[in-house]
C-alpha cells in the first residue's frame, strides 16, 4: 500500500527494528508515532472545540423531551405522536446545528454534490441557488401539506384509540399504520426541504486553504521523518487536487445512488494517470499512501465507540458479532485450505472487506497485516461491485418473499458489504427495516476495532513468525503496527467519554458534534487521499496478477453466501424465536 | 505519394502520444459511465425503483462508515428512545409498538 515502495514490499513495509534497535526516537520519526500524534492533535482540538461549547439549553430539552417519552410509553401501547414529536424535538439539538460549527464545517468540507454541472461542486451563485429553490419548493410543499394531513389523521387515530382505553387491537393497530404514514410523509418532507433550502457558496477558496492545511499538517510529520519537506509540498499539491477530482466524481447524483464512493474514484484517478502518462516524479515524495492512512484510522478509532454494541441488545449482538467472526475465519480458512491462495493477506483483507463492512473494514484490516497496495485495491474493487449488485437485489427479493422487515434489515445490515448501501437498501424497503438494518451495520462497524487488532496481533505472532519458532512478547511488541494502537486508544477513550455523558448528550457533541463536524471529515481527506496514493503508485499489470484464477472472485462468493445463510438463520432464531419482544419495541 | 514528405514521430515521440491518448481514452470512459452508462441502467424497472427512492430521499448510498450517514444518526437516535422509552404493551393491547412501515 505504501505509494513510492516496490510492489513486492508491503504496506507497512518499514524494515523492522530488532529489540536492541529500538529507540525513543522512534516516537518522532517512524510514520506509525506520527498518524497518532496527528491523529490524537485532531480529536483533542475536536474535543475542546465542541465539549467547550454545547448547545444552549441542551441539557432542558433532553430531559423535557425524555419525561413526554417516558409518560407516553407508559400511556399508550405503541409510540404515540407526541412521543415521536418530543423524540424530534430532542434530535434537533446538536453541535453541528451550532453558528461556530457550521463556520468549521465551510473550512473542512468536502466538494458539494451535483447533477449535470460539476462546477456546482465548488460554486453556486444566488441566481442558481434561487433557481433550485423555486424547482424544489412545489414539492417541498405538497410534501408538507401531505404530513399535515397525515398528521391529523394520525392524532384522529390515535385518539379513537385512547377513547377505548387503548384495549380495542383494531383500533390499535389502526392507529400505528396511521402513525407509520405520517412518520414515513415526514422523512420524505425532510428530505424535500434540503432541497428546497439550497443557498450560494463558493467552496474553491476553502479547498485552496485545506490544501494548504494540510500539506502543512502532514508537511511536519515528514521533515521530522528526515524527508525534504519542500519536496513533498509540492508533491501533495497534485495528489489533493486528485483527491478533490475524486470527491467531485463521487459527490455526483448518479454515481451516489449506486454507492460508488471517493475511493473508489480516487483509486480509479490515480490508477489512470500513472499507467497512462506515469505519475510525475515530483508528486512521488508526497504518495504516502501509510502515512495518510493510519492517521485516518487513529481517527476512525474515536468513531468506534463500542457502547453502540448493545443498541438493539443481544440480537444484534449475535446477528453482528457472533455471525461476522465466524464468515470471517471460515472464508480465510477456505481460501487457504481450498482455494490455495497464495497472499494470506490478500486473502484476510477479502475476507474482512466481504464480512464486516466493505471499505472501511478492508483498510483497517489490510494496515493492521501489511497488505500490498494492490490487495487492498482488489478488495475495494470486489467490495463495490457486490454492494451495488446486493442494494437493489436484496430489498427486491425480500419484498418478493414476503419476507418481515426487521428479519430482512437485519438481513441486509448483516450482509451489505457497504455502510452507505445498507441505509439506501433499508430505507427502500421500510423505516422499520431501515432501523434494523442500519443498527446491525452499526454495530458491525463497531466490530473493526476487534478484528485490526486480532489480525495484528495474529500477523505478529503466527504469520510472519518463522514456523516452529515460539514468538516473544517483546518480539510481537516490535512488529506489531504502532498506530493500531493509537487506533485502539481512541476507541477506548472516545467510549468512555460517550459514556459518561450518556447516550443523549453524546449523541449531540460526540456524534453529531466533535465526530460528524470534525474529524469524520478529516478522515475522509485522509482516506481519500490515500486511495489516491495507492491509485498512483500501482502498475495495472500487478493488479491482474492478484486476480489470476478468480480466485479472490471465487473467495468472495462462497464467503458471502456463508455469510447470507448464516445472517439469516441468525437473524430469525434471534429477532423471532429468542427475543421476540425486542422486534415488536422496534 | 512521397514517404520522405510525410511527417514521421520518432518512437519517444509515440510513446509520449499513445500515453496522453491513452489518458484522454480513460477519462473520456469515466465520463461516458458516468452520463451515459449509469443513467442508462437506471431506467432498468428495477434499479429505477430503487435509485429514484435513494435521490428523492436524499440518502447518501456511498458513505464508508456510519458516522458518515445521516440515515444512520436518525436510527441511532430512534433505536435509543425506541429501546428506553418503550411502550409497554399489555394483554388485550396491540403488541406491535410502530415505527413506521
Amino acid at each position: 500500500m505504501a505509494g513510492n515502495e516496490s510492489p513486492e514490499t508491503s504496506a507497512g513495509a518499514e524494515p523492522e527494528p530488532q529489540a536492541s534497535e529500538s529507540r525513543w526516537s522512534e516516537l518522532w520519526k517512524k510514520e506509525d508515532y506520527w498518524a497518532i500524534w496527528l491523529g490524537f492533535l485532531l480529536l483533542v482540538v475536536g474535543l475542546v472545540v465542541f465539549l467547550g461549547k454545547p448547545p444552549e439549553g441542551m441539557e432542558q430539552t433532553i430531559e423535557k423531551a425524555n419525561v413526554v417519552m417516558e409518560a407516553q410509553s407508559q400511556q399508550a401501547p405503541f409510540k404515540t405522536v407526541a412521543w415521536y414529536q418530543a423524540h424530534d424535538t430532542k434530535a434537533k439539538v446538536k453541535s453541528t446545528s451550532e453558528p461556530f460549527a457550521k463556520s468549521i464545517g465551510k473550512w473542512i468540507s468536502k466538494p458539494h454534490g451535483w447533477k449535470t454541472d460539476p462546477v456546482d461542486s465548488f460554486y453556486l451563485n444566488e441566481k442558481g441557488a434561487q433557481g433550485k429553490r423555486e424547482a424544489a419548493t412545489p414539492k417541498y410543499e405538497e410534501a408538507k401539506g401531505k404530513t399535515a394531513g397525515l398528521l391529523a389523521e394520525a392524532e384522529a387515530a390515535e385518539a379513537a384509540a385512547g377513547a377505548a382505553d387503548f384495549e380495542n387491537e383494531g383500533l390499535n393497530g389502526k392507529a400505528v399504520e396511521a402513525i407509520g404514514a405520517w412518520r414515513t410523509a415526514k422523512e420524505e418532507e425532510s428530505a424535500a426541504k434540503k432541497k428546497a433550502d439550497v443557498k450560494p457558496y463558493v467552496q474553491i477558496g476553502y479547498l485552496a486553504l485545506l490544501g494548504v492545511l494540510l500539506a502543512g499538517f502532514f508537511g511536519v510529520g515528514v521533515r521530522c521523518m528526515g524527508q525534504p519537506m519542500a519536496r513533498f509540498l509540492v508533491g501533495f499539491s497534485f495528489v489533493f487536487v486528485i483527491a478533490v477530482v475524486a470527491y467531485v466524481c463521487a459527490g455526483q447524483a448518479t454515481m451516489k445512488t449506486y454507492g460508488i464512493e471517493y475511493a473508489a474514484w480516487a483509486i480509479a484517478i490515480g490508477l489512470l494517470i500513472s499507467n497512462t502518462v506515469g505519475t510525475p516524479k515530483w508528486v512521488m515524495p508526497a504518495v504516502q499512501t501509510e502515512y495518510y492512512i493510519k492517521t485516518g484510522l487513529v481517527l476512525l478509532g474515536a468513531e468506534i465507540l463500542f457502547g453502540k454494541i448493545l443498541t438493539i441488545g443481544i440480537p444484534g449482538i449475535f446477528v453482528a458479532w457472533v455471525v461476522t467472526p465466524i464468515v470471517l475465519v471460515s472464508t480465510y480458512i477456505f481460501g487457504q485450505k481450498v482455494l490455495k491462495i497464495p497472499s494470506k493477506t490478500l486473502n484476510i483483507t477479502i475476507s474482512a472487506d466481504m464480512s464486516v463492512c466493505g471499505v472501511s473494514a478492508a483498510i483497517a484490516t489490510a494496515s493492521a497485516c501489511r497488505a500490498k497496495k494492490e490487495e487492498l485495491t482488489l478488495a475495494v474493487g470486489l467490495s463495490l461491485v457486490f454492494t451495488s449488485i446486493m442494494m437493489i437485489a436484496m430489498p427486491m427479493a425480500i419484498k418478493a418473499m414476503g419476507m418481515d422487515h426487521v428479519l430482512g434489515g437485519a438481513w441486509m445490515g448483516g450482509t451489505i458489504d457497504a455502510t452507505g448501501a445498507v441505509a439506501a437498501a433499508g430505507a427502500f424497503l421500510s423505516d422499520r427495516a431501515l432501523y434494523v438494518a442500519a443498527t446491525i451495520k452499526m454495530i458491525q462497524n463497531v466490530l473493526i476495532g476487534v478484528i485490526a487488532f486480532c489480525v495484528a496481533v495474529y500477523w505478529c505472532a503466527k504469520v510472519e513468525a518463522e514456523p516452529s519458532k515460539r514468538v516473544s512478547v517483546m518480539e510481537i511488541w516490535y512488529r506489531f503496527p504502532k498506530f493500531v494502537i493509537g487506533f485502539i486508544v481512541a476507541s477506548i477513550a472516545f467510549s468512555v467519554i460517550y459514556e459518561y455523558l450518556g447516550s443523549d448528550v453524546g449523541a449531540t457533541v460526540i456524534d453529531n458534534g466533535v465526530i460528524g463536524g470534525f474529524t469524520e471529515t478529516f478522515r475522509g481527506w485522509f482516506f481519500c487521499l490515500a486511495f489516491v496514493s495507492i491509485g498512483l503508485a500501482t502498475d495495472f499489470r500487478e493488479l491482474a496478477h492478484y486476480f489470476r484464477g478468480g480466485k479472490p472472485l471465487i473467495l468472495y462468493v462462497c464467503g458471502q453466501t456463508l455469510n447470507l445463510a448464516l445472517t439469516l438463520l441468525m437473524a430469525y432464531i434471534m429477532f423471532f424465536k429468542v427475543f421476540p419482544d425486542i422486534a415488536a419495541k422496534i | 505519394m512521397d514517404e520522405a514528405a510525410t511527417p514521421v514521430l520518432c518512437p519517444a515521440a509515440r510513446g509520449i502520444w499513445r500515453r496522453w491518448a491513452g489518458l484522454l481514452a480513460g477519462l473520456a470512459t469515466m465520463g461516458v459511465f458516468v452520463f451515459v452508462i449509469a443513467p442508462a441502467v437506471q431506467h432498468w424497472r428495477p434499479v429505477w425503483a430503487v435509485h429514484t427512492f435513494v435521490e428523492e430521499r436524499g440518502i447518501d448510498a456511498s458513505a464508508l462508515f456510519y458516522t458518515e450517514s445521516e440515515e444512520f444518526g436518525r436510527v441511532q437516535r430512534h433505536m435509543q428512545d425506541a429501546m428506553r422509552f418503550a411502550p409497554q404493551p399489555s394483554q388485550g393491547k396491540s403488541h406491535h409498538t410502530g415505527g413506521g412501515g
